[in-house]
């Protein structure tokens, strides 16, 4: 197939055999009006160019004999060799054997011939058919008087072809082949039309190339072909209105020549016209082919530009104008079904179906919305691989929903790479810690040994205290840095069950009460009547209890109080630790709760920095949360635990 | 005169250890790995045994399976794994106790003494009538004495009913209220601290290691027991 697309002979024939066509079919049509025309006659004598020949010859066979009268009679000198030459070629024409219409005048009495075409001996009737008569009264500018008597020969016995044959066998030919030339012209109207198809069809196509090749045709604005073909048509159209109505009488009324050139001309406009036709359409269909149609046709680009506008300034305006537009547009819409006039008539129905494809509308817009929220939830629930269906979404809703899928796809990458990094940091500082062990335990062993030995100078002795001392702050940041890290990546067993704040609160105390006393510190403990159970790993919440105790021991200014409150809230108990601190605090809350960050900058003290972070990942843990607040030197930190019942 | 086999792959923490367990008049036998531990136990008539986990060749708790398949001899496991898990599977294999890595070699010492006791001169404990005993602490409440591992511990008069009460419900859980109650014969308003702070006194006195106590366990936010377990 392609290959006859592509084929130039192809295409040429096509177009070659399209014009031939549409030639064929004007010529063949125009036989075919003219076959129309013939046949509102039953006769030939009925049409009005028969009519209009035979007074012709009525008119020249009175004119001969006029002439004659009038040299009979007697005429001026002058005026003679000018009527005899008139006689002469009147005689001439009227000749029997130049042509088929004949005429005898008689006498007013019928007596005797005065004038005739007719050969001798043989009468009117014999000769013609249909004999006309008519009695001429002499007048001034008519000197005949008597009886005229013409006719015309039948068809069958003319000798002669001169215009009455013509007329006559093609009336004849016109009647007979009607059907002939109508199945003509459709055959060739229908052979054209595929002729086009098929030109149509490899039009564009060039041998050994894939892609439709457009030409300089294809860069003129297809309004100007449009125009021509306009004019054309509108050219075209003037010319067959013109003809038929002057086809009828060039027909009847015209000459030989007229009549033998009005069908060629009126081919040839309509071929002209089909011409034009062909080639905006073929140009048409080739930018359609290329997709370069809108892009070539001024007006087709200027509302593609107005309608890319108007999309984008809608698109690109606040979700309140919209609503506020479609409103406004609604209401013009409700308004126009009820009262323009047409519809009015049938008023309330087009108003209420334009309510109820608003309402589908409306409808379809929430559906979506739930669907965006539910996906929203689910993700906001924790499940970060969830993706919202945008499939079927309003536009809005689709981009809002695409956006929370980019997000949550973020989200879960995010989210990954953070499990996996703690993951790694956990086990590295499990590692770490554990290798960092096994030579500490032998540090710690042979400082003790050397405590045991007996050392003369004072200065040994002191270093060795220092040396022990260090030694057993290593020994706890390891252990609290293995912690710290399995608290924070969730590598812990939590075995959550009932139990009493108070309980835990008192214990801890009691674990804490001399630590408190040496430093001078005095608890002031409110709690509510009765017991406060949560819902918690005991074991873990005295780490955490531990951890703030531990704080207030290391950091709370001595001589000052701490007061410890136990709050009952809405399905949570708070319990509340604030002292004062003896350093200035001067590092955010949140900075606190970092690893390795100290409330003492110098980091002279004994802690490893990891307490409150190690209180807040077990806190988390167990399902609380953990809350610090600095207020000047006030350190306050508050752990909220859910309330078992 | 007991003979000790130190078994850990780091000849540092053996060396030392073998100080002190010297200066204490033990005799020791070194071994570097599990395989070494069992060629020594061969070897020599060994009374307790101090076994680190992490060794190359042959692991600690495989060597303790080993052991234990035909010998009783005390086995205290000395880890750098701090692991609850670690412990729990220790125990379960055989072994008899267990120390975490940094420790204290006083606390090795005591374990050390602790084991021996129980294995030589204790023997298997015939219980006297009015004698209550958990793990290595004996309460005779006749004589209103209490011994650990043999050797008798000073309680005060508080500390020896709160040890009583314990002592006669291994297991059971009593809170800060109901020990106040029934140790004080008041009821508690509030002075639940007091009986925390005599736990801990009571703790220091008859645990190794009071930080980590065996015996004399606290539940936190439930109250305290006497755990048999000794885990």
């Amino acid at each position: 197939m392609g290959k006859v697309q592509e084929n130039l002979l192809v295409r040429l024939a096509a177009w070659v055999l399209f014009f031939g066509a549409v030639w064929g079919c004007a010529m063949f049509g125009q036989q075919t009006v003219l076959a129309l025309l013939c046949a509102n006659y039953s006769t030939p004598e009925d049409s009005g160019y028969f009519s209009q020949m035979l007074e012709w010859g009525r008119r020249e066979a009175l004119e001969y004999a006029d002439r004659q009268n009038r040299l009979q009679e007697g005429v001026d000198l002058g005026e003679e060799p000018q009527y005899l030459s008139q006689v002469q070629q009147l005689e001439e024409q009227l000749d029997g054997g130049k042509t088929n219409f004949r005429y005898q005048l008689l006498s007013t009495d019928g007596s005797q011939i005065l004038y005739s075409n007719l050969a001798e001996g043989s009468s009117i009737e014999q000769q013609v058919e249909r004999v006309y008569s008519e009695t001429v009264e002499a007048n001034q500018d008519i000197h005949v008087q008597g009886i005229l008597l013409y006719g015309v020969v039948p068809l069958e016995n003319m000798t002669v072809q001169d215009e009455f044959y013509w007329l006559l066998s093609s009336f004849t030919r016109y009647q007979n082949s009607l059907d002939l030339y109508l199945g003509l012209t459709i055959a060739l109207a229908a052979g054209a039309a595929g002729l086009l198809l098929l030109a149509l069809w490899g039009a564009g196509h060039k041998p050994g190339r894939e892609s439709v090749t457009t030409t300089w045709q294809e860069r003129i604005p297809t309004e100007i072909y449009l125009l021509l073909l306009a004019a054309a048509i509108i050219m075209s159209i003037n010319v067959i209105v013109e003809c038929l109505n002057y086809l009828e009488s060039w027909w009847e009324y015209g000459d030989l020549a007229t009549r033998q050139v009005i069908p060629l001309a009126g081919a040839a406009i309509f071929t002209g016209c089909a011409a034009v036709g062909a080639l905006v359409l073929r140009t048409i269909v080739v930018r359609c082919k290329a997709h370069v149609l809108v892009h070539t046709t001024l007006v087709l680009r200027l509302i593609d530009w107005g309608w890319r506008n108007v999309t984008y300034f809608l698109h690109h305006l606040p979700m309140t104008w919209k609503t506020a537009l479609g409103f406004l547009g609604y209401l013009g819409v409700i308004f126009f079904a009820d009262y323009w006039e047409p519809l009015s008539y049938y008023r309330p129905v087009p108003g209420m179906l334009v309510n109820v494809v608003v309402l589908m509308g409306v409808c379809w817009w929430s559906a979506g919305f739930q669907r965006v929220r539910k996906g929203t939830e689910v993700i906001a629930g924790g499940n970060v691989n969830h993706k919202i269906d945008t499939a079927r979404l309003p536009g809005e809703l689709k981009h809002q929903a695409e956006s929370l899928n980019n997000i949550s796809s973020g989200l879960n990458n995010a989210v990954d790479e953070k499990m996996k990094s703690e993951r790694f940091k956990a086990e590295l500082i499990t590692n770490v810690s554990h290798d960092l062990k096994t030579p500490l335990t032998s540090i710690i062993n042979y400082v003790n040994l050397l405590k045991s030995t007996q050392q003369t100078d004072p200065k040994a002795q002191e270093y060795i205290e220092v040396l022990d001392r260090k030694s057993q702050r290593l020994k706890k940041l390891t252990e609290d840095l293995v912690e710290a890290s399995k608290a924070s990546t969730g590598a812990l067993s939590v075995n959550r069950e009932r139990i009493g704040m108070n309980q835990l609160l008192s214990q801890a105390l009691g674990e804490y009460e001399e630590k408190l006393q040496e430093r001078h510190l005095t608890v002031v403990c409110t709690e509510p009547e009765g017991e406060s159970y949560v819902y918690a790993d005991g074991r873990h919440l005295w780490r955490v209890i531990d951890n703030l105790l531990g704080n207030c021991a290391k950091y709370a200014l001595e001589g000052t109080r701490i007061y410890i409150e136990l709050i009952r809230g809405k399905g949570s108990v708070t319990l509340a630790i604030k002292n004062v601190s003896r350093e200035p605090l001067n590092i955010p809350a949140e900075r606190l709760m970092e690893r390795f960050v100290r409330g003492d900058t110098s980091r002279t003290t004994e802690g490893s920095g990891l307490g409150l972070s190690i209180a807040r990942s077990l806190t988390e843990l167990q399902g609380g949360t953990f809350e610090l607040v600095v207020d000047g030197d006030l350190f306050k930190a508050l752990v909220t635990m859910p309330q078992a019942s | 005169m007991h003979t000790i086999l130190i078994c850990d792959d780091d000849k540092d923490i053996v060396s030392a250890l073998d100080i002190y367990l010297s200066s204490e008049g033990y005799k020791t036998v070194k071994a570097y790995n599990g395989k070494e531990a069992l060629q020594a136990v061969d070897q020599n008539d060994i009374d307790l045994i101090l076994m680190d986990i992490m060794m190359p060749e042959l692991d600690g708790i495989r060597a303790t399976a080993k052991l234990r398949e035909g010998s009783n001899v005390p086995i205290i496991l000395l880890t750098a794994k701090s692991e609850d898990n670690d412990k729990i599977l220790g125990l379960n294999i055989g072994a008899d106790d267990y120390i975490t890595k940094p420790f204290n070699p006083l606390e090795v010492i005591a374990r050390v003494k602790s084991q021996l006791r129980r294995y030589t001169a204790l023997g298997g404990a015939e219980k006297a009538p009015g004698l209550l005993s958990v793990g290595p602490i004996s309460l005779d409440d006749s004589a209103k004495l209490v011994t650990v591992d043999g050797e008798p511990v000073a309680l005060t008069p508080i500390e020896y009913n709160i040890l009583k009460l314990l002592m006669t419900h291994p297991g059971q859980v009593f809170s800060s209220a109901q020990i106040y109650e029934q140790v004080w014969n008041d009821p508690a308003y509030g002075s639940e601290n007091t009986v925390a702070v005599h736990i801990r006194h009571l703790r220091e006195k008859i645990e190794i290691n009071p930080a980590e106590p065996r015996y004399l366990k606290v539940v936190w936010g439930l109250g305290y027991k006497m755990d048999k377990g000794g885990i």
